[in-house]
């Protein structure tokens, strides 16, 4: 099968040596980001920082949706579960922790009904098999995941599933990951799946606003070594773009069914990233005829807002903006384990703690290579 | 969450079809409402939806392309000012899909 290319050894090497010749030109320190944690995913086991240049830097950023996930929305879940509503969710969601350090998972134990699912799909099957139980699906991901929840809301939800939503579209997320002077990236990697959902085209305005590097990937080890290249042979040649190297998925208008789906059902909001910032136009609500769907309305709850994001000494949050890498936090591999996780980053699949400490990184990538 | 994973279209069944994920794994009940597959046509699937067909020729040409010369510079960017390869700093609308023609 072709994309089996897409792993060949001789040709990430000959992309390396390009790689490597162009940083020496460059002769600068470089600092690329990425928002998404299958990125980080691939990045981190087929090795791909074993092959940058010493000044050439790729970080994680915040593209792991369980890690951004408000510890008010948890804080709500676990309300529900303990008011005896059945709560649906993705493994990993279950077990992250809300502002009082307690997941859905933790109120089993005091009769909490919490079901793991992988799907909307799944959501729907489990509720119509019970229709006299009260259904609640935590709705997490990006643009990727939304719109089946959008098929199934126009397909008809059954009347006794609603929903705790945390979607968020990400271009602006993007946008503002480039305009942060904080981060200071230097170009990013943007999201293979959610922008086979939204295209490219979204991301135009920022893009001409920022002037930066951007190249679109996919989630192969050579998509990710030549989208490095492409950002590096952008600056090299002083001419930053919108590119695209997952053109197998990836177009400039996207997936057009999708965003109808999308449309009907969804209306853009503040996006709240867990311990960051509120994201403008990043967050899904919605629509107002489907808003009896959304549990807050169903069950009159109002979202508290909350200071407490993580527990004390965690860095989870710089983490997921990528200010910091895994190993700079002090609790990392100490307390905060794969098996005892204290924070998001380390329970959800794509945060990047988690998939470091999933391959035994202990020290930081850059000083191992000093 | 961008996890998602190529297969094979086998059969057709309204907004649903039955994938072949290989190494003998096929799933029935795969939504591809939001795409326009057919059998033998290759599909992203993302939590038991297709979100894209893939282009698996243009994935060919690619490899193809960057097998042979790593210093690679799109042709088209030369010839013709639109581009969903490249965008280049102006306002341009983007009507046709570049691709890697080895030539």
């Amino acid at each position: 099968m072709v994309l089996e290319g897409f792993r060949d050894p001789q040709l990430a090497k000959k992309i390396s040596d390009k790689i490597h010749e162009y940083a020496k030109e460059i002769d600068e320190d470089l600092l690329f980001m990425h928002v998404c944690g299958s990125h980080e995913w691939t990045i981190s086991h087929h090795g791909v920082r074993s092959l940058l240049p010493e000044n050439v830097e790729i970080r994680s950023g915040p593209g792991c949706p369980v890690c951004i996930t408000p510890a008010d929305d948890i804080d709500t879940a676990v309300q529900l579960a303990q008011e005896g509503k059945s709560i649906l969710a993705y493994g990993d969601m279950s077990r992250s922790k809300g502002s009082k350090g307690l997941s859905v998972l933790d109120t089993r134990p005091s009769g909490g009904d919490v079901r793991i699912v992988y799907s909307i799909h799944d959501a729907v099957i489990t509720a119509r098999k019970e229709p006299e139980k009260e259904f609640v699906f935590f709705a997490v991901g990006f643009d990727t995941t939304a719109p089946p929840t959008a098929y199934e809301i126009l397909q008809g939800l059954p009347p006794n599933l609603s929903l705790i939503l945390s979607y968020r579209y990400m271009p602006p997320l993007v946008g503002s990951v480039l305009k942060s002077s904080v981060l200071g990236i230097d170009g990013i990697i943007n999201p293979g799946h959610s922008s086979t959902v939204t295209g490219m085209k979204p991301y135009y305005p920022d893009f001409l606003e920022t002037r930066k590097p951007e190249v679109f990937c996919g989630f192969e080890p050579i998509d990710v070594l030549l989208g490095i290249l492409m950002l590096m042979r952008q600056l090299k040649e002083g001419k930053p773009k919108l590119e695209n190297e997952y053109t197998r998925s990836v177009t400039w208008e996207g997936n057009v069914a999708a965003q109808s789906s999308l449309d009907k059902v969804f209306d853009l909001a503040e996006g709240y990233v867990r311990g960051v910032a509120l994201i403008p136009q990043s967050g899904f609500a919605l629509k107002e005829k489907y808003r009896n769907l959304d549990a807050y309305e169903k069950y009159g709850l109002k979202k508290k807002g909350t200071n407490e994001q993580f527990i004390p000494g965690a860095r989870c949050g710089e983490v997921i903006l990528g200010l910091c890498e895994p190993t700079e936090c002090p609790l990392y591999m100490k307390e905060c384990t794969p098996q005892t996780p204290k924070g998001p980053t380390m329970i959800s699949l794509e945060g990047t703690c988690k998939i470091w400490a999933e391959h035994r990184v202990i020290t930081s990538i850059k000083s191992s290579k000093k | 969450m961008c996890l998602a994973f190529p297969g094979r279209v086998v059969e057709v069944k309204g907004d649903f079809a039955k994938i072949d994920f290989g190494g003998g794994t096929t799933k029935d009940q795969i939504n591809i409402s939001h795409v326009s597959a057919k059998e033998g046509d290759y599909v992203l699937i993302h939590a038991g939806y297709a979100i894209q067909v893939l282009d698996l020729e243009e994935a060919e040409n690619m490899l193809r392309y960057w097998q042979t010369n790593v210093s690679w510079k799109c042709e088209r960017c030369e010839i013709v000012d639109e581009c969903s390869m490249g965008a280049i700093v102006k306002d341009i609308n983007f009507k046709n899909k570049a691709s890697f023609k080895v030539k």
